[in-house]
């Protein structure tokens, strides 16, 4: 363009001679744009097109065609100066006003106007304008109009798009491209028409031809990388808003025009080097610019270690593309990368909740908790702490790590971390009861799942509580509020969607019928588990129950045959445990005696099976100690004995390693019953105390050991004839039950030794109280063994306290008893004790209430609970409870109930009968029949015939009941001093007088 | 700048000029350092001191300089390997190769200076040959190949790499996940990382590692954040082959929609996200080589509630 302006500048200057004004303003314009004055030069040619070509047809006239040219520079400066609207006007009046003809030329412009008009009318955005003025250039213009063609093609491509016409567009743009080392298209020129092409084609939902048009040239497209990457940022956007508009695919193609920085900075870095000092030069299509080059490197140094380095935002995209196409994986590795080499990332709060997000997703427990502890760690006021607390608890939980969810929710719920009513509470509030349950916290996880149904009955986890609540309450062994606990969960969702829980909940219900004796409801509820939820493991154990069932009624058979199944249906789903588990209660059943079936083809069996649990079931199993037990009789009739003897000492051994070793009391129980049959109680007193394998730390084993001794020598003392003995035998129990409380501390005793030592000192000591440390620590245990026998314990040392605090104590503990304890003698024992306990407090209707429930036969009048080993002490005490509330009729009914029922039973017979002769006597009732005495004489008859009765034992009665025995003689006596009073004798006289 | 006229001094360079009527000449911006001219030569020889050149292409006259009087010789970028780096850059490796090849051999001339694209073209012979999976034409390349004049980190650190693909053509596999563990945690550009995680997996895979060849493969996946991006593909594709074989997703398969089936179940799991990988590949992956028919039936295998 300078050339041509230059040439044109001697044309003007030599035709205009007589216009000495014009020529002046035409030299002085163009010395001003040679001088990049455009202003300048603009207002220069302006006055000139003003002064000299107002009226263009004069100007032609006077000056000819080249008169154009001024109004080509005009349009020039306007081009220079953005003034595209005066420009394309100047170009177009070069173009219509001042055309060459044959006989008359001189504007060497006249169609290169026509280029300049299409670029004034692009820089205007009237495309279409451009694209037509360029293709009457095409069709005019002559070899000599020069023209960039490069350029050219990249402007007419660019128009195109703008107008909508893509294919058009990149007709012309593939053509720039296929001619750049003929036309000289420069990169950055292909560049800019590629991004028009991508920015109209993201607008008008082109993708398809972008696609293609990638794909067909993107060979040429990809520069080296110290050029390319200055277009980074804008194909970076490009890809963003393609991803926004879910145009992928796009999003991938366009990141392939930006290069790594890393190659970027090596490329531009070498360039550097090898260009030298060379401040710039042009290399083919490129132009390498020394300072701009050092920038650069300095620019993407700075981007590479900063916040939002290309490589990030990539990475980004990759995760959310991956996860949005499903495929999380590719999300989790991206986000990973993310985190591990962009931990700077401006982003990074985000990609670290995303790596949460998506491990919780994938299942990734162990990094859930990690990157999420480290997520609150670093943001702990983030937006996002909620949704991560959420899903490490939620993700831990649900993948069964109970301790960590313990530990977390525990912290965030007694700290009172949470706000109540929130998603994250009711979350965290289900996450801890559950986690109690799950682990067999049972007394810990109640209160939590109670307060999540109460505070959150909508809650996504209802239904999960609700279950726990309801098996908690069963392993709780409340017996009857799990059943109705159960009950009602099963109604609730009995037409619910999910239905994971039903074959627990009915498995659950199965076992409370069970222990309650309810054989019937039992079995429906089990053969409905198994019809309806056949392949679940609830139902395989259900069989297992079913055959107990069977079992406890005598049906042998039927147990075996549910035994078998679910062995076999156990063993087809690999579920070592309940195959186990059938194993054993098949070995139990057919090496007892329960069973008519003979001893040499019963035991075989049962050898058959124990083999196969040793074999395969053994390793984990929770019924080594019980099976080892159990095989015994087989083993010993199959000439196995020994080998049956010594599994169960090694058994012993290994159980002794172990802190909560179910099943080694029974253990060593039956290992105490074995070993006796060849060896004396003192023998077995030296073994027991140098027990193969059991070491001093094995505490509970070796308690365990020494309780087995205390019960040989029990035995002895009980059974034993001889005096020497006995007293030897009770000696060496004191001693050995003194050993256990001085060297054993009581967490290191198991539940049963625990009991086992309150009960001696409650009983055999004048120190009950002391026993109550024992009781308490057994019962503040998560296992639940030995519970009742605790609780029984206890409430029967409150229970003789004479502390209304106490009694309330122990009223509370023998009222749990009674309701749940699957033990009758525990129950009634309970329940013996709570009217001893309301009579001592003074509760005399109450006492009556349940002295009368105790004893009860009759189905008409309640439940009838058939105990009777307290009726005689609950018939006096109803009888004393009956006087003190001055009923004297009920009272003189019962008492003479109790003391002609067990008048053999001195310790209660004597008293009863003294406060039935003494009320008698105040009564005072005279006879109104013949037959019947009066109750004075009847006092004394009734002492008469007692002492006569049972005085005969008189010489065998305590010292206590013969006091007691002696206090009715005297009274009998006395009453018989009575005048009024009728001795047996004289009666006897009368009766002889007066026979009927 | 003194041109260096005496012939005796430079043997080598003179034999070969005249030994050729028309000389391959190779394009160089030459700066001299005694603040003469800057011009452009064409080289027609060269050693490590010196150039010999024409200042008109088509001029039998040459100057020989020595190279320590040039403040800068900076190659500019012959046609020829411009076509092969498009060539290269479209996936063409093969018709790549060829070309980097013939000139190569036409500038070797030139091997010994800095910022050379004789060096270029054959380190992009190189990778021609990696992308293929020549790795046995890599591997005897490599012997003839001198990195000296390599003039970028990257380059430098693509022969270090180079070790990991010999230890994959020899089936050295716990070599390679030795060498490829070491070096997964280094910083690298992306198209070298992807390398790296991509052998790793491969290890994994061959040494009958499936889990953890499935971490290192969707790390792999995911290094490369472009289309195409052969190891990317290739990653895809080994994953579903991996997927595929599993026991788990092949019971899943056949319990699909079934009364067996298992929702949630580790089978059941990873077969979705077969599904998904195989569509991902089916939808943007496919352009170089379309999803295998063996894994077509993949396709399937998604919940409705997914995208």
């Amino acid at each position: 363009m300078k050339k041509l302006i230059l040439t044109a500048t001697l044309l003007i200057t030599s035709c205009l001679l007589p216009a000495q004004e014009l020529a002046a303003l035409v030299d002085d314009g163009l010395k001003a744009m040679n001088e990049n004055k455009w202003e300048q030069a603009l207002a220069l040619n302006a006055q000139a097109v003003e002064k000299y070509g107002a009226d263009s047809k004069k100007a032609l006239e006077k000056y000819g065609p080249q008169f154009g040219m001024i109004w080509f520079r005009k349009g020039i400066c306007e081009l220079q100066l953005k003034k595209f609207d005066d420009a394309m006007k100047s170009f177009e009046t070069t173009y219509t006003e001042f055309p060459n003809a044959k006989e008359r030329d001189g504007n060497p412009f006249d169609k290169m106007s026509l280029l300049k008009w299409g670029e004034a009318a692009m820089g205007a955005e009237q495309y279409q304008v451009a694209i037509d003025q360029w293709k009457k250039f095409l069709t005019e213009r002559t070899a000599k109009d020069k023209y960039p063609q490069g350029s050219f093609y990249v402007n007419i491509a660019i128009c195109h798009y703008k107008t909508g016409e893509i294919a058009k567009g990149s007709e012309f743009l593939e053509t720039a491209i296929k001619n750049k080392a003929t036309f000289g298209t420069t990169n950055t020129a292909i560049m800019s028409g590629f991004q028009v092409f991508v920015e109209v084609a993201l607008q008008q939902e082109s993708e398809q031809a972008l696609i293609d048009f990638i794909e067909k040239n993107r060979g040429s497209l990809i520069m080296e990388p110290f050029e390319m990457q200055r277009f980074a940022k804008v194909f970076m956007k490009f890809a963003g808003d393609a991803i926004k508009t879910e145009k992928l695919k796009s999003a991938l193609l366009l990141y392939q025009f930006v290069p790594s920085t890393q190659v970027a900075i090596d490329d531009l870095t070498a360039r550097v080097k090898n260009l030298g000092k060379v401040p710039s030069m042009n290399d083919g299509a490129a132009r390498l610019n020394l300072a701009q080059m050092e920038n650069d490197i300095s620019v993407l140094k700075a981007e590479l270690s900063g916040t939002k380095s290309a490589e990030m935002i990539k990475l980004m995209a990759t995760a959310y593309i991956y996860e949005s196409q499903g495929y999380v994986p590719g999300a989790y590795a991206a986000y990973q990368m993310l985190e591990r080499d962009h931990s700077k990332s401006e982003k990074r709060e985000d990609n670290l909740f995303h790596l949460t997000r998506t491990g919780a997703i994938l299942g990734k427990m162990d990094e859930v908790q990690k990157h999420g502890e480290n997520f609150l760690k670093l943001y702990p006021d983030s937006k996002f702490k909620p949704e991560i607390m959420k899903l490490i608890l939620s993700s831990l939980f649900f993948n069964g790590d109970y301790d960590t969810c313990i530990q977390i929710a525990s912290d965030l719920i007694r700290n009172e971390k949470l706000a109540v009513n929130t998603p994250e509470h009711d979350l965290a509030l289900f996450v801890l009861g559950g986690s109690y349950f799950y682990t067999g916290q049972y007394d810990l996880a109640t209160p939590f799942i109670e307060q999540h149904i109460k505070a959150y009955p909508k809650s996504q986890f209802i239904m999960h509580s609700e279950f726990y609540e309801a098996s908690n309450t069963y392993r709780l062994q409340t017996w009857k509020k799990a059943g109705i606990l159960l009950d009602a969960f099963l109604e609730k969702y009995k037409d619910s969607a999910d239905k994971s829980y039903i074959p627990l909940a009915l498995l659950d219900r199965a076992n409370i019928h069970y222990t309650e004796d309810q054989s019937d409801e039992t079995v429906a509820k089990i053969d409905r588990l198994v019809k309806e939820y056949g392949e679940t493991n609830s139902a395989i154990q259900a069989l297992n129950l079913k055959g107990n069932v069977h079992e406890s009624k005598g049906d042998l058979d039927e147990a075996i045959a549910a035994y078998q199944l679910s062995l076999e249906k156990a063993e087809a789903t690999s579920n070592s445990d309940i195959a186990g588990e059938s194993l054993f209660y098949l070995v139990a059943l057919l090496s007892s005696d329960k069973s008519d079936e003979d001893p040499s083809t019963r035991f075989p069996k049962a050898v058959v099976f124990a083999d196969k649990y040793w074999e395969k079931y053994a390793t984990g199993s929770p019924y080594r100690a019980q099976l080892a037990v159990a095989q015994m009789p087989a083993m010993d009739a199959v000439g196995r004995g020994d080998e049956a003897l010594k599994r169960l000492q090694g058994l012993i051994s290994e159980m002794a390693k172990q802190a909560e070793a179910y099943g080694l009391e029974g253990a060593i129980n039956s290992y105490t019953e074995a070993y006796l049959k060849k060896h004396s109680a003192e023998e077995l007193k030296e073994h027991y105390y140098n027990f193969p394998d059991v070491e001093v730390q094995d505490k509970v084993a070796r308690a365990l050991l020494r309780i087995a001794v205390i019960g040989v020598f029990e035995g002895i003392m009980s059974k034993s004839k001889d005096e020497g003995e006995k007293r030897n035998s009770k000696a060496m129990i004191q001693v050995l039950f003194q050993n256990l409380k001085t060297e054993f501390n009581v967490k290191e005793l198991s539940n049963f030794i625990l009991v086992k030592l309150g009960d001696y000192l409650r009983v055999n000591t004048s120190a009950p109280l002391e026993a109550l440390p024992y009781y308490n620590e057994a019962l503040s245990r998560q296992d639940q063994a030995y519970r009742f026998a605790a609780l029984l314990g206890r409430a029967d040392v409150y229970g003789n306290s004479s502390q209304a605090a106490d009694l309330a104590k122990a009223i509370e503990d023998f009222e749990r008893i009674f309701a749940d304890s699957d033990d009758k003698v525990q129950r009634e024992f309970a329940l013996y004790r709570i009217i001893q306990v309301l009579m001592a407090k003074g509760e005399h209707e109450e006492v009556s209430k349940r002295a009368n429930q105790y004893l009860n036969r009759d189905a008409n009048d309640g439940a009838v609970l058939g105990f009777t080993k307290f009726a005689p002490e609950v018939g006096y005490m109803l009888a004393q409870n009956f006087e003190k509330r001055n009923m004297t009729d009920d009272a003189i009914s019962m008492y003479v109930k109790v003391w002609s029922t067990h008048m053999g039973n001195i310790k209660i017979s004597a008293p009863a009968i003294y406060s039935w002769m003494e009320l008698s006597w105040k009564r005072n009732k005279p006879s109104t029949d013949p037959n019947v005495p009066g109750d004075r004489q009847g006092a004394y008859q009734g002492g008469h015939r007692f002492i006569e009765l049972t005085g005969r034992f008189k010489d065998k009665l305590t010292p206590e009941e013969r006091a007691l025995w002696e206090k009715v003689e005297q009274l009998t006596a006395k009453y018989v001093a009575d005048p009024d009073v009728k001795s047996m004798e004289e009666l006897a006289k009368e009766r002889a007088e007066n026979p009927r | 700048m003194k041109t260096l006229l005496f012939t005796t001094l430079i043997p080598v360079l003179a034999v070969s000029a005249i030994a050729q009527d028309e000389p391959f000449m190779v394009r160089a911006a030459l700066v001299p350092k005694d603040g003469g001219r800057n011009s452009v030569g064409f080289i027609i020889n060269a050693n490590n001191a010196q150039i010999e050149y024409r200042t008109i292409a088509n001029s039998p006259t040459t100057t020989v300089s020595a190279i320590k009087d040039f403040e800068t010789i900076y190659f500019l970028e012959p046609a020829e390997y411009a076509v092969a780096l498009e060539l290269y850059n479209a996936g063409k490796y093969d018709e790549a190769k060829l070309k980097f090849a013939k000139y190569k051999e036409q500038s070797k001339f030139v091997a010994k200076i800095p910022g050379n694209h004789h060096t270029l073209s054959a380190f992009y012979e190189l990778e021609c040959m990696r992308k293929m999976g020549d790795l046995k034409g890599l591997s005897e390349a490599l012997q003839g190949f001198d990195k000296e004049g390599l003039t970028r980190e990257h380059h430098i650190r693509q022969m270090d790499l180079y070790v990991l693909w010999d230890a994959v053509k020899a089936e050295s596999w716990d070599r390679v996940l030795a060498v490829s563990t070491e070096r997964e945690t280094q910083k690298m550009p992306d198209y070298q990382i992807v390398q790296v995680l991509y052998c790793k997996g491969l290890a994994l895979q061959k040494l009958n590692r499936p889990e953890e060849a499935i971490v290192a493969y969707n790390a792999a996946i995911t290094a490369d954040a472009k289309i195409p991006a052969d190891l990317v593909s290739k990653s895809a594709l080994n994953l579903l082959d991996i997927y595929i074989k599993d026991e788990e997703v092949k019971t899943a398969m056949a319990d699909w929609k079934s009364e067996r089936e298992k929702k949630g179940s580790p089978g059941y799991n990873r077969l979705l996200e077969a599904g998904a990988l195989a569509r991902f590949y089916d939808k943007f992956l496919s352009t170089s080589k379309a999803l295998p028919v063996e894994y077509k039936k993949l396709l399937d295998f998604q919940v409705k509630e997914e995208k």
